[in-house]
């Protein structure tokens, strides 16, 4: 019964604020006032006869109750604060006052005229309305503060206001609201008419909403027992949570058919065979299509779509695009050729070689126009093949992967925001396993090309979710299990081939690098950085424009972040007295900025992605036309623009790297500085706040629409 | 892990299911046809607005028209170009205002994005029985700072900081008692 309750409370919100209700409410005040009611009279009693409390926090993630509401919702002040609110002397008042100041005509015509307003207004009634209805429906974990005879008058008193203002909106013989009177007239209802009906609504359902709960509880006081509390919550509780603890952690592999699919050999080869032939159309278009990025697949492909689409990936799956690499697909071809058979270079085997290449991306794709010109597009997939088939042609294992390619290091750092995880699913059953297959791979699939061993590996770091592992494993041990997202960069230990976080300083400066990448990357496409750099080369001339642009970019890539940390960290030691060294502090702090940098990449790579989605089209069809496969002309017109939710979806997807990247910082500085916590974290957490101030700023300027013949 | 994205899928489409609003800001007669027009935020801004038309003929409801927007420029250009720049029409462009896009289904609506503050002409182009143009005079003021309209995302950053400071308060007290 309390289920049907609550789900009808939610269905009368629903029908209150997304029906024909709401759409019409700006032109009839019946339907607005039926939309009124619905708020205040039907769904928040509903609602609260559901007991909600209990089932709504049984349905959160469990660590989100017990560690997030959980403090608060045991708080002594909070607890009291919640009783005086739910008081009937404040409920009551609190609503009447709501129900009155919302219908003077400046303030509804203010509702009217404003969405913001508009949903102000709606909350303030169901708010007031949940505040009112408390004391009366008395859901658990509720305590009556009066008798519950006294809720007989606290209803009628209510009742004699809606009264009141009812008794107005019907005999009252001018349009209060002017918006009303604009308005067309259906049904062919005149103004008046209108509002009198409303107030007839108001008056005589809304009557029978406070008389019914009033004769009901008269009643049941008048039989005996009829004011017992249900006492049959503890019962529920308990087995709401015996059933949240045996659910076990989310396995994509284990999704009927789906995981099948993933974890059969084929579907990987199928993945990367269709990138590899993308990318052979890209690279054709790019040398012998036009050289206008908009009109080239090259132009378009790999800057709107591709790199749109694999951050949405990495945020909400986890690193897929290694899976279906074009890259690593040709050089499993060119191994038929070069048998690998050298080790890389002791001395080389770290992120350093990697970050170098990672800057001369950022720099060339900026100064060279690798976006704007197809040909230097088609030109890097050319040279990023050759690369990959000649390292891993020479030196075993993932060589590439894991020391060079640039694309396959942002999926990396990247990927420890995601929420998936290629683990072992029993560490027990590992304890037994002698042949450790899913390393040293067996007769029928290879081992681990990246070295990491599946009992000792944590987080995504390095893993390209080739599956070997998951095919390797005799025990079938291994899936792709969901993680809470940045678990890994608090983890403090060695992890499988990436060692220690705090002694990796080429880790951190990759997270780094990347991270002010990625508020450079945006800044260069908003309108007054183009400008300044229009001016640069204004008033220097080309080439020492060029050279200042250059040193101007080595600043906010190398230099900036270096500054940055170094100096927080120094400071942070300093304040908090610290006896450890420098560096690892820099270098395990340095890792948490991970996440707001990879926010800061999906809120500029969705922009380009949802703005610039069917610039694909017209391209692909003039593709199509060139090898005689279509004949009619492309239509170039095809509309671009910007979704109005689309800045602040932006904005949210940065909130949230900002506010886990503060978190994390904070939990280090918890567990490395002790009583000095709060100064130790200062810094950090400045550093955060001002790259997230700069993620804003950019975010509220007009950027270029790179990839679109609107640029 | 599908219970809490089904969750995140509900919340975004709850948030998205908004309402229309909006009020009559023009009323004009063309053909027999009575056009009003609804606009938001009102008063208009430079950036984007939600501009809707209402179309009657003899007090019922024309549905089966083809409706389009224009927007042309009146007064000399204003150095304040919207923040929402790609958004944006460039003048004369007409843009078609569909039945769908609204909540309320008897409104031929679109969002367009006023380029820069001045007066402005609406040119509405209704196609029926004849094809015949309706003109709004409008007048559309500074855009707003983008922090006007997002100020309550921006917010949730130190709100967020704020709840966790009081949280670890509560438990530092609580490990202290
Ligand atoms: S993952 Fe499989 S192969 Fe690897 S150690 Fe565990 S049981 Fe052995
Ligand atoms: S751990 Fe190794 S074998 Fe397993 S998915 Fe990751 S990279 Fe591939």
């Amino acid at each position: 019964m309390r289920l049907v309750s609550f789900l009808c409370g939610l269905a009368a919100l629903l029908v209150a604020v997304a029906s024909p209700l709401d759409a019409f409410a700006s032109w009839l005040l019946s339907m607005h006032m039926v939309q009124h009611l619905i708020l205040t009279m039907v769904a928040p009693p509903l609602l609260l006869l559901g007991y909600p409390l209990l089932p709504v926090l049984s349905g959160l993630p469990r660590s989100l109750v017990s560690r997030g509401l959980g403090p608060f919702l045991t708080d002594p002040l909070v607890k009291k604060i919640g009783g005086l609110l739910v008081h009937p002397l404040v409920a009551g008042p609190l609503f009447m006052l709501s129900n009155v100041l919302w219908h003077i005509p400046y303030c509804y015509e203010l509702a009217l005229g404003s969405e913001g307003w508009h949903r102000a207004e709606h909350a303030c009634f169901l708010g007031t309305a949940i505040l009112f209805w408390w004391p009366v429906v008395q859901p658990w974990p509720a305590r009556p503060v009066w008798p519950r005879w006294a809720m007989v008058p606290y209803l009628l008193v209510v009742d004699v206001q809606n009264t009141i203002l009812s008794g107005f909106f019907t005999f009252y013989d001018r349009v209060l609201y002017p918006t009303y009177e604009a308005a067309p007239r259906l049904m062919g209802w005149s103004a008046i008419y209108d509002q009198a009906a409303a107030g007839a609504i108001m008056w005589v359902p809304g009557s029978i909403v406070y008389l019914l709960p009033a004769a009901v509880i008269t009643v049941k006081a008048l039989t005996s027992g009829g004011l017992a509390r249900p006492h049959r919550q503890v019962a529920t509780q308990k087995k709401l949570v015996s059933h949240s603890q045996v659910s076990s952690s989310f396995d994509l592999l284990k999704v009927p058919f789906l995981g099948l699919i993933i974890r059969a050999g084929w579907f990987r080869r199928l993945l990367q065979c269709v990138m590899f032939l993308l990318a052979m159309g890209v690279v054709a278009d790019g040398f012998f299509g036009p050289q206008v990025s908009g009109m080239n697949l090259a132009g378009v492909l790999p800057w709107t779509h591709w790199r749109g689409c694999t951050v949405v990936v990495l945020l909400v799956a986890g690193n897929f695009f290694c899976m279906a690499c074009p890259f690593t697909f040709a050089r499993d071809l060119g191994r038929r050729i070069f048998p690998a058979t050298r080790r890389w270079p002791t001395a080389l085997r770290s992120k350093w070689g990697a970050v170098g290449l990672l800057v001369c991306f950022f720099w060339a794709y900026e100064f060279w126009g690798l976006w704007a010109t197809p040909w230097w597009t088609a030109a890097s997939i050319v040279f990023y093949f050759a690369a990959a088939i000649l390292v891993d042609g020479m030196f075993r294992g993932a060589t590439f992967c894991k020391y060079v390619c640039p694309i396959g290091q942002f999926h990396f750092v990247s990927s420890l925001a995601s929420p998936l995880e290629v683990r072992v699913r029993e560490p027990s059953v590992c304890a037994e396993c002698r042949t450790h297959d899913c390393l040293n791979g067996n007769d029928r699939d290879r081992g681990c090309e990246l070295s990491l061993f599946q009992p000792a590996k944590s987080g995504n770091m390095d893993c390209t979710f080739c599956l070997d592992c998951v095919r390797a494993c005799p025990a079938d041990n291994v899936g792709i299990l969901a993680t809470p997202p940045g678990r890994d960069l608090l983890y403090e230990g060695k992890r499988s081939m990436v060692g220690d976080f705090s002694n990796r300083p080429d880790l951190a400066f990759l997270v780094l690098a990347l991270t002010f990448a990625a508020f450079a990357n945006a800044a260069g496409m908003v309108a007054p950085m183009v400008a300044q750099i229009g001016g640069l080369r204004e008033s220097f001339g080309v080439f020492w424009g060029e050279i200042s642009e250059t040193l101007y970019f080595l600043g906010v890539v190398v230099a900036a972040p270096l500054v940055a940390v170094f100096g927080c960290g120094a400071i942070a030691r300093w304040v908090s007295g610290h006896k450890e060294t420098l560096r690892p502090i820099v270098c395990r702090n340095a890792m948490m900025f991970a996440p707001i940098g990879f926010s800061m990449w999906v809120a500029h790579f969705t922009y380009h992605l949802v703005t610039g989605f069917t610039s694909a089209w017209p391209v692909l069809h003039r593709f199509a036309a060139d090898f005689g496969m279509a004949s009619a002309t492309p239509n170039w017109g095809i509309e671009t623009s910007m979704p109005e939710w689309l800045p602040g979806m932006q904005i949210l997807l940065l909130n949230a790297g900002c506010l886990f990247t503060l978190w994390l910082l904070w939990n280090s500085a918890q567990r490395n500085a002790g009583r000095w916590t709060f100064w130790s974290f200062l810094p950090w957490g400045g550093l955060a706040g001002a790259l997230y101030a700069i993620g804003v700023w950019i975010l509220f300027q007009p950027m270029e629409m790179r990839g679109t013949l609107m640029q | 892990m599908m219970a809490r994205l089904f969750m995140l899928v509900w919340i975004a489409g709850v948030c998205v299911a908004g309402a229309d609003g909006g009020r009559v800001i023009g009323v004009s007669e063309i053909d027999g046809i009575r056009v009003l027009l609804f606009g938001q935020p009102d008063p208009l801004r430079a950036g984007l607005a939600d501009l809707g038309v209402y179309l009657e003929k003899n007090g019922t409801s024309c549905l089966d028209a083809s409706v389009g927007f224009r927007l042309i420029k009146l007064s000399a250009p204003s150095p304040d170009p919207s923040w929402a720049g790609p958004g944006c029409l460039a003048p004369g462009v007409s843009v078609p205002a569909i039945l769908g896009h609204a909540g309320n289904k008897l409104v031929y609506s679109a969002v367009l994005g006023i380029p820069e503050s001045g007066i402005w002409e609406l040119a509405v182009d209704i196609n029926r029985d004849r094809f015949s143009t309706a003109l709004f005079e409008l007048k559309a003021t500074a855009p707003a700072h983008p922090l006007a309209t997002w100020w309550p995302l921006v917010l949730m950053v130190p709100a967020g900081v704020t709840l966790f400071a009081w949280r670890s308060r509560i438990l530092s007290r609580r490990q202290r008692q």
